[in-house]
């Protein structure tokens, strides 16, 4: 180390640094141009996306430079939206790589393997490149290629034509995780028809439905990055809604010194990190949940101000105790009263967890106070009748805690994203689809969609026009088989029109098959809950982009995507003005353009309209980069409307908004000013405006006029009138069900399967063909307690039979104690398969298995002929497939389980498990449909009907979200005996 | 000698990305005309990245066991750590405001243990690494971060001669794993070789290139431990034969500090005395066998 030098200059150097500080903050310049750093390990700076250089390794020695324009967009790969950044090489207009766009808010420059994988999906030599149909029967796997003008044609007259015969309820579009937000609704809407049917009742409607009781709002967006304690139900850090954006926020707060219980029947990689893991009996996780919930209680660790101001409490004494006094004290004694039979010895007995384990978590959760971040999506609530009450249960400890929009706490996703107003913005359809939205579930959180194939057997229906959107119902779906019968049945499916990237078991029984956009292919708009704040991310077409930057301009992104991919949006403008040429029927005036009008809106128009005019600060912040708002977005790709929105229910109701006010006995504020138009268009529950038609502005808190929460009460609904009113009094406060696959409701012998959760690396349908995901993981066998796999002696590797109620699979046992006793496991992101072509494409070539599928009356058998193997094509890599397995397709062998109040499908099974039988192959599936429909009843039966519950003679409450909602007139449910 | 706490964040400064406003930082401190981001790029990002882990971790690499305690003295003095609490920017910023705080606070007591906080800073988690680091620097081939090196060698000296190290010895020094033994693998021993404060060696990716250079070697491009074990590879007898010179220089350079920085230093050249022992010994009797082998 120098030290040669005398102190005197490093001090006159030190005086001279100060001056010069002085002398340009004086100026009002900064003298520290702030934190520039850029991670080593990760990105370019912003200042040179335009001309990247970096050395070309392959052609080493000779240092020869690369240079990419670095073009952002957002990935495809599911709902977490991350920000990518596409290299584009400007010389041949190909994507390079993809890494991750660090001006991202939400993903702040990281991804998951499946995000630079994308670069696999866009050369994926079995891509589907021009739009095909069908030719022969259905399934049969034979095609011509044909134009984008025949085949929109075609699907136009047909859309046509239900409209105007009447049959508006016969155009159905089936969409998988959407990755937009809300553009494909409003072209619903435009049409006129309630034809959204979404997947979430497969997936989250159960979570969902738990948070939307308490909040009026439908998810959770955790703030773990300022968390002192995190709680999770699920598998977080590995896979997950928002997963890597939040898992990142979760390893920072890990890192800072935050604890975190991860409940997991399985030992997954998140409950390898957490400070405390519980692998309780699956269905057990709300009588845990209860049981903190009661030891808070009980010792009095919970927020009496913010219990007593926000709960509506006032709203639960004067309908179901209206005799006591009606006091907060009266409250709190019941409130002991009602959860003093969850203590931790009866919740010990329902889940196996022990019952010190159970009060150290107690202790723990009460110990965080408003920075407790807590967190339920599928899991849990996505398993077990009643899993909705999982989420319920869940959010108690944040509401008794005042964790709720705090710092560090749980957050309502409505105020943690946004959504802009549109150009055009079709009100809602006239008409009530029963397929969709049938009387039975009149609380379900969303579209009755697994129910759909049933339905239509029942003959509730038929379909004219069936859109799957980058949807795999047949394989995502449990009950598959039964969706196969259904697709084939042209009587029950007029046209079945798959708009898809790739092939899928779907797919291959469409009638036709339209090739659309992958992440750097098509333009998107997102926004999801990833920490408090608000954030937009804009999905582009890369090559598109990168050309315009040079000067090119591009009318129609078909021009710059591989062969003839078109993407969504513009598809749906060509072919709403094909429905209605004339703009006759209405339709048309929805897609038109505002700068020209008369004619066709553009891509460009629609988005240039929302960033100038519905994204607060975004001109002002493009401006100051010398650019127009559009541009901003092109370049960056993302953009923080807001960070650190906090407790918006605090917030006071201007007095402007307080004219003719009135209050209902329980503090809520009807007012006769006009709204304002929302800015932010997230969805939120709807409260309905009073007799006297004054709408809903704010709930009393001491005197004071605050926001409050989007609940008929405008509070916090502990108690829901509506689950009491609506058939579910037993329900009405957060409680524990006793799940489907309680130990109770099993037979003798039977075990638990758990097929709910994902493998890191794969997505669905998505991940196909993704050459780098598939070599990661690519198999899903059974995992298996060793005593449980000791009395039949299993080893991992040995093949098992598990039967379910309508039929059985093959599968390979893995023996590991990462699985709770008397429970099993099994993956749903593999086993991929198509039927041998009969001198049809041969295709899926990385993916899918080659099948024998053959069918006698209900009965469904599969067998494996091959798996994956080399093959030669454009891509040297896929003649290095090294592995043969796919997996197993077990959902093929589940029936439908609804819950009577969320609708969400209940995914747990109670299975059998025994040594594979002689003649048993790896893969088989027998399954036989007839008794799937037996099932289908039994839980049908379940249900209570709004025709006997509603209390007001309507369909649904009006105030429960709907992602399209028809108008209110058409709630009224139909005269009894009249139909539908 | 009281230091001026603007001096360390103007070093601290200069260390990040070099920007048009660094211009006038540079001229106060007397350097040279400022260099390109090239140029720091190759420096900090891809020859001597300036994080505290990869010369205190005991695997040599960044983040690990070295950062969470560096960042844990974020919080021992009530700060939220960065996201890179171990970069030198962020160390050299933390102990500006130190000193500030220990300046400003009339109460004596109080004075006395923001003093200790700073002290601990210096000797704990800066004079640990910086003065292999600074020497390292000093070395590379840029004009501009030489003598940007040389500098903020000559403050931490300063530092040196007002703070006396404390009591205990360095919790970054203590329990650092020894070199692998005779029999180690290969993969062991360059892991080893480039964890700066096992083998008391900072070798960047250009003394590898130089190394290779020297013995007449082919060079394969990657990650350090790759292109060492591609060395190794082709000729371990070379090899190991100038890491042990590498080995004396470093040791010849940290018994140079040992009068002003003692334990530390002397943790460092020990360590380095072992390493060109141990490469000796390795290229030894890897000679013997050679010869065994061509003699039978
Ligand atoms: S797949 Fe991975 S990279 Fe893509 S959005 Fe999801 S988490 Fe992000």
């Amino acid at each position: 180390m120098n030290s040669s030098k005398n102190g005197t200059s490093v001090a006159s150097l030190g005086e001279r640094v100060s001056a010069a500080r002085d002398a340009v903050t004086a100026r009002g310049e900064t003298f520290y141009p702030g934190p520039s750093r850029v991670h080593y390990a990760a990105h370019p700076p912003k200042e040179r996306w335009d001309n990247w250089v970096e050395l070309d390794s392959r052609s080493w020695p000779k240092r020869v430079e690369k240079r990419s324009m670095l073009v952002p967009t957002t990935c495809f790969n599911c709902e977490s939206a991350c920000g990518l950044l596409a290299y584009v090489d400007p010389d041949t207009f190909q994507v390079r790589k993809f890494e991750g766009n660090p001006e991202h808010p939400g993903s702040r420059g990281r991804n998951c393997a499946k995000g630079p994988a994308t670069l696999n999906q866009v050369t994926d030599p079995d891509r589907i490149l021009a739009p095909l149909k069908r030719v022969g029967a259905r399934g049969e796997g034979r095609w011509e290629q044909v134009s984008w003008d025949d085949a929109l044609d075609d699907i136009a007259v047909r859309i046509r034509r239900a409209i105007t015969e009447k049959r508006p309820n016969e155009v159905m579009y089936h969409v998988g995780r959407p990755g937009e937000d809300g553009y494909t609704e409003r072209v619903l809407a435009s049409w006129g028809v309630d034809g959204h049917n979404s997947h979430t009742n497969v997936c989250s409607s159960g979570a969902r439905a738990g948070y939307h009781f308490w909040t009026g709002i439908d998810r959770p967006s955790p703030d773990h990055d300022k968390a002192d304690v995190m709680f999770l139900i699920s598998s977080h850090l590995e896979s997950g809604h928002y997963f890597n954006p939040h898992a990142q926020r979760v390893m920072d707060a890990k890192a800072r010194g935050a604890k975190l219980i991860v409940v997991d029947t399985r030992l997954s990689n998140t409950a390898t990190h957490a400070d405390h893991w519980l692998a309780p009996h699956p269905g057990s996780e709300a009588a845990i949940l209860l049981a903190i919930a009661n030891g808070m209680i009980s010792t009095g660790r919970y927020d009496r101000e913010f219990v007593r101001r926000w709960w509506n409490w006032r709203e639960y004494l004067a309908t179901e105790h209206p005799k006591l006094e009606q006091t907060f004290e009266t409250f709190e004694r019941l409130l002991a009263e009602q959860y003093k039979e969850y203590t931790p010895e009866f919740a010990a007995a329902e889940s196996g967890v022990a019952v010190d384990v159970i009060e150290a978590i107690t202790d723990t959760v009460a110990g965080a106070g408003t920075r407790l971040s807590t967190h339920n999506w599928r899991s849990a609530a996505a398993g077990n009748l009643g899993g909705w009450q999982v989420a319920r249960c869940l959010f108690m400890l944040n509401a008794l805690l005042g964790a709720v929009s705090s710092e560090g706490g749980l957050h309502p996703n409505a105020w943690n994203k946004f959504i802009p107003r549109p150009i055009h913005n079709p009100g809602h359809p006239p008409m009530w689809n029963d397929l969709t939205w049938p009387t039975e579930y009149p609380l379900a959180l969303n579209e009755m969609s697994f129910l759909l194939p049933h339905f239509l057997k029942d003959g509730r229906g038929t379909l004219e026009v069936y859109f799957t959107r980058v949807y795999n119902p047949v394989w995502t779906n449990p009950d598959g088989l039964t969706w196969s019968e259904v697709l084939r049945d042209e009587e029950k499916v007029g046209l079945h029109v798959a708009l898809t990237p790739t092939w899928s078991e779907t797919s291959y029984i469409a009638d036709y098959v339209l090739p659309m956009g992958l992440a750097p292919e098509r333009h998107d708009l997102t926004s999801y809950e990833q920490y408090d704040g608000q954030w937009i991310g804009f999905r582009q077409p890369v090559l598109r982009t990168a050309r315009e930057r040079l000067g090119e301009k591009i009318a129609d992104t078909r021009e710059t995507n591989p062969g003839e991919v078109w993407e969504e949006n513009e598809f749906w403008i060509e072919l709403s003005w094909r429905i209605d040429p004339d703009g006759t029927l209405g339709i048309r005036q929805h897609h038109e353009s505002r700068e020209k009008p008369g004619e066709k809106l553009t891509v460009e128009e629609y988005y240039k309209f929302i960033f100038e005019n519905s994204v607060p600060g975004l001109p002002e912040k493009a401006a100051e980069e010398g650019m127009l708002p559009l541009e901003y977005m092109r370049r960056y790709g993302a953009f923080e409307v807001l960070p650190q929105v906090g407790q918006l229910f605090e917030h006071e109701i201007d007095a402007t908004m307080l004219e003719g006010a009135v209050d209902d006995l329980f503090g809520r504020v009807y007012s006769t000013a006009a709204k304002p138009p929302a800015v932010n268009l997230a969805p939120t529950g709807t409260p309905v405006p009073d007799d006297a038609g004054r709408n809903p502005v704010g709930v009393r808190i001491d005197g004071t006029v605050r926001r409050g929460f989007p609940t008929p009460s405008g509070m916090l609904e502990f108690y829901s009138p509506t689950l009491s009113q609506w058939g579910w009094p037993e329900y009405a406060l957060p409680t524990y069900i006793r799940s489907h696959v309680h130990p109770e409701a099993m037979e003798q012998g039977q075990k638990v399967l758990i097929s709910t959760f994902r493998l890191p690396t794969q997505i669905h349908t998505r991940g196909a063909n993704a050459k780098w995901l598939n070599e990661l993981a690519h198999t899903n066998p059974l995992w298996i307690h060793p005593t449980d796999a000791a009395p039949m002696t299993l080893r991992s590797g040995d093949l098992v039979r598990v039967t379910t109620e309508i039929g059985y699979f093959v599968v390979k046992a893995w023996v590991t104690e990462g699985i709770r006793p008397g429970v099993v496991a099994c993956s749903h992101h593999m086993g991929r398969w198509k039927t041998a072509p009969a001198g049809g494409t041969d295709i899926g070539g990385q993916t899918a298995a080659t099948v024998d599928l053959t069918r006698t009356g209900t009965s469904w058998k599969m067998s494996r002929l091959s798996g994956v193997k080399p093959y030669s094509s454009n891509d040297p890599d896929t003649s290095r497939i090294w592995w043969t397995d796919v997996g197993v397709h077990q959902n093929l062998t589940f029936s439908v389980h609804p819950d009577p109040v969320s609708g969400q499908h209940c995914w747990h099974q109670a299975v059998r498990v025994t040594r594979a039988e002689p003649g048993d192959a790896y893969g088989d599936i027998v399954v036989d449909t007839e008794k799937s429909r037996e099932v289908y009843r039994h839980w049908l039966e379940m249900a209570r009907d709004a025709r006997e519950h509603s209390p007001d003679g309507t369909r649904r409450p009006y105030w429960l979200m709907r992602p399209l909602k028809p108008s209110r007139e058409v709630y009224r449910l139909p005269e009894q005996g009249s139909g539908s | 000698m009281t230091i001026e706490p603007e001096l360390l964040r103007a070093l601290g400064a200069l260390c990040e990305p070099p920007d048009p406003a660094h211009r006038v930082v540079a001229a106060a401190l007397d350097l040279p005309s400022l260099p390109d981001v090239a140029e720091h790029t190759d420096l900090f990002g891809m020859q001597l990245v300036p994080y505290a882990a990869v010369y205190l971790g005991p695997e040599g690499m960044l983040g690990g066991e070295a950062a969470s305690r560096i960042a844990g003295f974020w919080r021992a003095v009530g700060m939220t750590p960065p996201a890179e609490p171990d970069h030198l920017a962020a160390l050299l910023g933390l102990y500006a405001m130190l000193v500030e705080a220990e300046q400003g606070e009339p109460e004596p007591a109080r004075r006395a243990l923001r003093r200790e906080a700073r002290r601990a800073l210096l000797w704990e988690h800066m004079l640990t690494w910086l003065p292999a680091y600074t020497t390292a620097v000093s070395g590379s081939d840029s004009v501009f971060y030489g003598d940007w090196a040389a500098l903020l060698g000559q403050v931490l000296a300063g530092e040196v001669a007002e703070l006396d190290p404390p009591a205990t010895p360095a919790q970054h020094l203590r329990a650092v794993p020894e070199l692998p033994g005779p029999d180690a693998e290969t993969k062991d021993l360059v892991r080893a070789t480039l964890t700066p404060v096992r083998s008391g060696l900072v070798l960047s990716r250009r003394d590898l290139l130089r190394g290779a250079h020297t013995g007449g070697l082919g060079l394969r491009v990657g990650e350090r431990a790759f292109m060492l074990r591609a060395m190794l590879d082709q000729d371990a007898v070379v090899t190991f034969g100038w890491l042990a010179t590498e080995a004396d220089r470093w040791a010849a350079r940290h018994q140079d500090d040992v009068d002003l920085l003692g334990a530390v230093a002397i943790h460092w050249r020990d360590r380095a005395i072992a390493m060109a022992a141990d490469c000796r010994t390795r290229r030894d009797s890897l000679r013997e066998v050679l010869a065994d082998t061509s003699a039978g």
